[in-house]
């Protein structure tokens, strides 16, 4: 039997590799090592080459980002966008951290870009009114019942004595932006820490499955990065049997030891669920508003 | 300075009210080096700007990496060439914490005790740096580098540099000393007569920047950190590389718009590298240097104008690094625009040895330590290199994401630490342990059954994780602790206790 094979394409790696996102990349390439699947990374900006060569690509991944490198990625999607969106029609998975998920719904405005149309791809639109607060800090968020992210991960997370932690999703926020979800599309999650995607409906992320609005690819659009994949190895495993099911290849995977990634899990909800229940209880009480400031005044 | 009677009436009630407020502060158990400052302004709108005006010249150093050891630097070449100079301490650069300094030094009637000769040097925020130019008499900034750091605070690294391009233009007079190997501060300065800029003479043999994690355990060295920068900071296009240094830092050119690296007025390079034990340094002037630097403002020295002065000076010092070359080259030049020649700054440079905790050396139990501080992709670029070419028995990453270290620590997954790894014990602490592991599994293990080569074990406090080293080496061995800034006070704090280090002065 030949070995398995998937290609990763790393979109504008140059202009949005602010937050970690290479770790990302890392984690779908091991996983896939370590159970004997082949691996090619690609990288992919904004040539024609480029749109070319999405034809090819199973997983396509999309990072964060500043401002001024957004424009550019804008402009590179104007050459690779509409590759993109067909790949994804034929069942390339996507996945899209911070700037890339603005980047690749309807629309991104800020004070600084301006307005700048996206493909499209992610049911979202984003503003980032001026002077808005940026949302900074660990997120937890929980999946729905029949998550098929979870239920993918439930054999990994007991064999690693950490039974239920399939269920959320742990990362770091760091944005301005206010994502609002279309009417048909669902989050990725519900927030049980942190703000998510605007702070106001409690979801972080869209997630569409395949099929759904006409593309066959899986799609995932998040503000987690700190990076997103290793510490939530379901997810990783969830976007490697989407690309493997793209060319009809066996999307089966073995279970690995993963112990050290659910307790990075653990740790990191441990401790920012602690910190988030600190804060709200904080922002409740008058004594406690008033210690904030006041540590903030004489500096930590 | 001359004051009005009210005015010295307030400021002499402001210099009162800040110390008592420090002294509480203090009794609470905080360090409070900015509530000082706060108090003060509120007292009395302006005292900074007035209790400045009689220290005599003042130097900010401000930029992303560097500027605790520059300033440390400049002040000891300084002194030792016979000025007293007023400094702030280590990582109290906001606003309010320059003008707690200035209170401290005042007398209660809120003069400044001007002595001749004297100085000031001090290190301040990039974000503060603004309003103090504003408020502060300066003499001179010293700008050593930008590199992405502290997402969470800032945000974005753009929104510095349009921070300091109107700060520029509102003081054409300031003389502004900055690394011309970095095109962000190149362009800033562009066509500002009064700019003398430092560099490396060429690429150093040492700077092979670390690898960068792409596929999965393959190891490419096309830079993370030079991603930074890519494109011309003039005109947008292409910027192309000849050779770098850290992350972007280097000899670059725009082959739209011709803007390129202006030679350095000063030139540094490494005449000999000793590791840990540190290293000698070439100094010369290049009377052409950048910036049109001939303009020379305050008490300059002849050379500069002299064409035939590219004479080599050198100096040995216990500061280990690439890094550590440019902010000694940094130093010199400052002090070149207060009134010390190079010759002498650079014999008063000879032996100056590293600031708290930026590869601090100590011993334990007859194991050398050195500590070494990580706060962004480029300073763990640096300390990669530096620590995988040095001879180095085990290492402690100790990793943490309180608010001063910047709660968004991703970038440790942005460039590769691994090559510290091979052959040497590991041993992981702090709150950003458990994902510290899962960095370097996912860079180095090909098997997902295999434990991590040498793995000593993961340890919530620093020092565990030390101890557990110390106990492993044997004695002659050397640890490297690689460390985010709060990991590292704690650390610090610790070794402090048991008598090992002196406490840091506040």
């Amino acid at each position: 039997m030949t070995a398995r094979r998937l290609v990763i394409g790393h979109l504008f790696e140059d202009l949005l590799n602010l937050y970690g996102d290479r770790g990302n990349i890392a984690t779908l390439v091991r996983r896939a090592r370590w159970r004997g699947i082949e691996v090619e990374v690609r990288r992919l900006d904004g040539t024609a080459d480029d749109a070319r060569a999405l034809e090819d690509v199973d997983i396509a991944f999309i990072g964060g980002g500043q401002d001024a490198q957004q424009i550019s990625v804008a402009a590179g999607l104007d050459v690779v966008g509409p590759a993109l969106v067909e790949a994804v029609r034929h069942g390339t998975a996507l996945l899209a951290v911070c700037g890339g998920y603005q980047n690749l719904g309807h629309r991104y405005r800020s004070d600084l870009v301006g307005e700048l149309q996206g493909p499209g791809l992610l049911d979202v639109a984003t503003d980032a009114p001026s002077g808005a607060p940026r949302r900074v800090g660990g997120v937890v968020i929980e999946l729905e019942d029949d998550s098929p992210i979870a239920s993918g991960g439930r054999a990994s997370a007991a064999a690693a004595g950490r039974p239920g932690a399939e269920r959320r999703l742990v990362g770091f926020e760091n944005h301005s932006g206010l994502t609002y979800l279309g009417l048909e599309a669902r989050p990725l999650g519900r927030t049980v820490v942190g703000h998510g995607n605007n702070g106001v409906d409690g979801g972080e992320g869209v997630l569409a499955y395949p099929g759904q609005g006409g593309l066959a690819g899986l799609r995932v659009g998040t503000y987690m990065h700190g990076p997103l994949l290793p510490r939530n190895p379901h997810l990783a495993d969830f976007l490697l049997r989407a690309g493997l099911a793209r060319t009809g290849q066996p999307a089966e995977l073995s279970v690995l030891p993963d112990r050290a990634e659910w307790a990075a899990h653990e740790a990191f909800e441990r401790r920012w669920r602690a910190e988030w229940e600190e804060s709200q209880r904080r922002g409740q009480s008058r004594v406690g508003r008033l210690r904030d400031r006041l540590e903030s005044l004489v500096g930590f | 300075m001359a004051r009005s009677a009210a005015t010295r009436t307030r400021d002499a009630l402001g210099v009162v009210a800040a110390r008592t407020a420090g002294r509480l502060t203090h009794l609470a158990g905080y360090a409070g080096t900015s509530l000082p400052g706060l108090v003060a302004e509120r007292v009395a709108p302006g005292i900074a700007g007035r209790l400045a005006a009689d220290l005599g010249p003042i130097v900010l150093v401000s930029g992303t990496n560097g500027k605790t050891t520059t300033t440390l630097t400049l002040t000891t070449i300084l002194r030792r060439s016979g000025h007293a100079v007023t400094t702030n301490p280590s990582g109290a650069n906001l606003a309010q914490a320059v003008a707690s300094v200035l209170i401290a030094r005042a007398d209660l009637t809120g003069d400044g005790l001007l002595r001749p000769g004297d100085r000031a040097v001090f290190e301040v925020d990039e974000a503060a740096l603004p309003p103090l130019v504003d408020t502060l008499p300066v003499a001179g900034l010293l700008l050593t580098n930008l590199f992405r750091d502290q997402l969470d605070r800032f945000g974005e690294t753009d929104r510095i540099v349009r921070t300091w391009r109107p700060m520029l233009d509102a003081h054409p007079a300031i003389p502004v000393v900055f690394c011309a190997d970095d095109p962000r501060l190149a362009a800033l300065v562009r066509g500002r007569p009064n700019a003398r800029g430092y560099g490396f003479a060429a690429r150093p043999l040492a700077a092979t920047t670390g690898g960068v994690l792409t596929t999965g355990g393959a190891v490419s060295t096309a830079g993370a950190v030079t991603t930074d920068v890519t494109t011309c900071p003039v005109c947008a296009a292409p910027l192309s590389v000849e050779w770098t240094t850290i992350g972007h830092l280097g000899a670059y050119r725009c082959g739209s718009c011709g803007f390129a690296r202006p030679e350095p007025w000063l030139s540094v390079r490494i005449v000999d590298d000793r590791g840990f034990d540190g290293q000698t340094l070439g100094f010369t002037v290049t009377s052409t240097g950048s910036g049109a630097a001939r303009t020379d403002p305050g008490a300059a020295h002849s050379g500069a104008a002299d064409p035939g002065a590219a004479r080599e000076e050198m100096a040995t010092v216990a500061l280990i690094g690439v890094a550590n070359a440019y902010n000694a080259a940094g130093a010199l030049a400052a002090a070149s625009i207060v009134g010390v020649d190079l010759p002498g700054a650079v014999r008063a440079l000879d032996g100056v040895g590293p600031a708290f905790g930026r590869w601090e050396s100590l011993e334990i139990d007859g194991r050398r330590v050195v500590l070494s501080l990580v706060k962004n992709p480029a300073s763990l670029d640096e300390v990669t290199r530096a620590g995988t070419a040095a001879d180095v028995d085990a290492i402690l990453f100790s990793m943490n994401d309180q608010h001063a270290d910047g709660r968004d620590v991703s970038w440790y997954w942005d460039v590769d630490p691994t090559p510290l790894v091979p052959g040497r014990l590991v041993a992981i602490a702090g709150a950003r342990g458990p994902d510290m592991l899962l960095r370097l599994r996912y860079q180095l293990l090909d098997d997902p059954e295999a434990e991590l080569g040498g793995f000593v074990g993961l340890f919530d406090r620093p020092s565990a994780g030390l101890d557990a080293l110390v106990a492993r080496v044997a004695p002659g061995g050397s640890i490297l602790v690689v460390s985010t800034y709060t990991a590292l006070l704690g650390l610090r704090a610790e070794l402090v206790g048991r008598g090992l280090l002196q406490p840091m002065p506040t």
